[in-house]
């Protein structure tokens, strides 16, 4: 096996194992991205509502 | 391709699809739409910076030069884009942070005005333009499907702008961390199965040239210092600018550059392999397709699928990011500022998603128009470093306040001289059938000296760097002479 396959085999070790690893970080911080943009929408909601009652448009 | 390999590829756009309808119902407004609010953490910076920057043209260009010329591929053509990545993500992005800018031409309005601003604008929607990738698209269906090319070209352009003008940078960004997986993962394997199938680097080394192991392949000095200076557009690159001010932190834009700076080696070198093995394997076809008529053939059921889905998401990633950009560029950049700076939010969001309709059309029409697409990327790339790189670092590092005029004088400089290289050169110069670009050879004092279409940046760029920095003296300069004439007594007062 030359130095060329050595790197060929890291380079298809870090395509698989790297973009599988990165998907899964994605995940964990997905559920946290998905919760911060649930009470944003939430706050907007709220702060329509209040608006409106207020009198505001 | 079989069935289930159908099946596969419908399932994944399918998917992109449902992300953009699910990701539209939370877009709140411009700021929510371009950068996500600047909401991205690391690894959604990263998933989508690796997806986003390697489109079609890395894919099938990597190989083409590697089916052609080896190794080169990898050692001359990317390595250089991965330095000015790390001064990037070192650097620039760090000073970029400080700021509260949204895109590319904010930078340059900040330190000179609209006027600059303008001009970096339409540099910058030229370049974002994804012309290679929706071609990639039209040839890749044709290959695959029979369906004629303009057909293929509309399919995908359709495909990648609906999520884009429904979720902006969000839902583009959750499509590209698929699209970043399967196009990795789908390449991993290929590359594998082909290692294994041709008897490892040994068993191409018995098939190819010597000269496919040079690092430096076969190429002039002249080239590689071309090369070597494309890299430069990584410094003012508009996706990587858009992802900056979409994290959520610096330290977030670091790690997500230095991992993607692993993961793209990773991909240029498994594009390089598979470009040589099938150039080993004796595959007589248009060296652009090498990679994809190699793989297609050791691939079992399933997995072939799964390339093209790969193959698809690594251009649907690409198209996506860019036609937002774009239309930003024409909504945020120049109406807004330019023609009505009263806009509301809701407007800007509005004219927005119409602007990158109005991208995706013009592309469609470019995609149809250029017959050799690589030449007018270069083109555009070149429009870019021209006319943005001296007024973006010079306003980002000059230690003095950089002064509008010499911004404005640098971007117009910078600009106006790449055109008028460029038109010299197609104006006097010959098609060169063996490098697939013009050539003008000028004659210096009994020298020959050979000019081509792709050194016009090396003209430009220092070009503009002189015409800033005559215009910044000339700027310092002025006010003080104007002090010292303030400080003289009036001609009248002398004489009471």
């Amino acid at each position: 096996m030359t130095h060329w396959d050595i790197i060929s085999w890291i380079s298809i070790a870090v395509l698989i194992l790297g973009s599988i690893a990165i998907f899964v970080w994605f995940l964990f911080d997905a559920v946290k991205l998905v919760r911060a943009l649930g009470r944003a929408a939430g706050s907007e909601r709220r702060g329509g509502k209040e608006s409106r009652r207020d009198g505001g448009d | 391709m079989s069935a289930i390999d159908y099946a596969v590829v419908g399932l994944y756009v399918a998917g992109m699809l449902a992300v953009g309808i699910l990701v539209s119902r939370r877009i709140t407004g411009f700021r929510d739409f371009i950068v996500a609010s600047g909401r991205l953490t690391a690894p959604l910076l990263a998933c989508g910076l690796v997806s986003t920057y390697y489109g079609l043209d890395v894919l099938f260009g990597g190989s083409e030069v590697a089916y052609q010329e080896g190794l080169v591929a990898w050692f001359v053509y990317t390595r250089p884009y991965y330095l000015a990545i790390l001064i990037a993500a070192l650097f620039i992005a760090r000073k970029l942070r400080q700021h509260d800018f949204l895109s590319l031409p904010d930078v340059v309005a900040r330190y000179y005005g609209n006027g600059t601003r303008g001009l970096v604008a339409v540099a910058s929607f030229l370049y974002a333009l994804p012309i290679v990738s929706i071609m990639g698209i039209g040839m890749l269906l044709d290959l695959l499907l029979g369906v004629p090319f303009p057909i293929g070209v509309l399919i995908g352009a359709a495909l990648s702008v609906v999520y884009t003008v429904l979720g902006g940078l969000l839902a583009d960004t959750l499509t590209d961390t698929v699209q970043f997986m399967l196009m990795c993962v789908t390449l991993g394997v290929a590359t594998a199965l082909v290692l294994q199938t041709q008897g490892g680097i040994d068993g191409m080394r018995a098939a190819l040239p010597a000269s496919y192991f040079d690092p430096t392949g076969t190429y002039p000095p002249s080239v590689l210092i071309v090369f070597a200076a494309s890299a430069l557009s990584a410094l003012v690159e508009p996706a990587f600018f858009q992802r900056i001010f979409a994290a959520v932190s610096y330290r977030a834009v670091l790690v997500a550059l230095l991992v993607g700076i692993g993961l793209w080696a990773a991909y240029d070198w498994a594009t390089t392999i598979l470009g040589m093995a099938a150039a080993s394997a004796g595959i007589e076809t248009d060296a652009r397709y090498a990679l994809l008529t190699l793989v297609l053939d050791v691939l079992p059921v399933g997995l072939k699928g799964m390339f093209v889905a790969g193959v698809l998401a690594t251009a649907m990633s690409t198209i996506d990011s860019y036609l937002l950009i774009a239309g930003g560029n024409l909504a945020y950049d120049l109406y807004r500022p330019l023609v009505r700076p009263d806009m509301s939010d809701a407007a800007v969001l509005r004219l927005t998603r119409w602007m990158t309709l109005v991208a995706a059309a013009a592309c469609v029409a470019l995609a149809l128009f250029f017959q050799s697409i690589v030449s007018a990327w270069i083109f555009m790339s070149t429009m870019l470093v021209a006319t943005a790189t001296v007024p973006v670092l010079a306003g980002l590092y000059l230690p003095i306040r950089a002064a509008p005029a010499a911004g404005l004088a640098a971007a117009l400089t910078g600009l106006a001289a790449a055109i008028a290289f460029y038109v010299l050169v197609n104006a006097f110069g010959t098609f060169d059938a063996e490098w697939s670009t013009r050539i003008w050879t000028v004659n210096l004092a009994g020298h020959p000296i050979e000019l081509w279409q792709e050194h016009a940046v090396l003209v430009a760029l220092p070009l503009s760097a002189a015409t800033f920095a005559v215009a910044q003296i000339f700027t310092v300069l002025r006010p003080a002479t104007i002090r010292v004439d303030a400080a003289r007594p009036a001609p009248a007062e002398d004489g009471q």
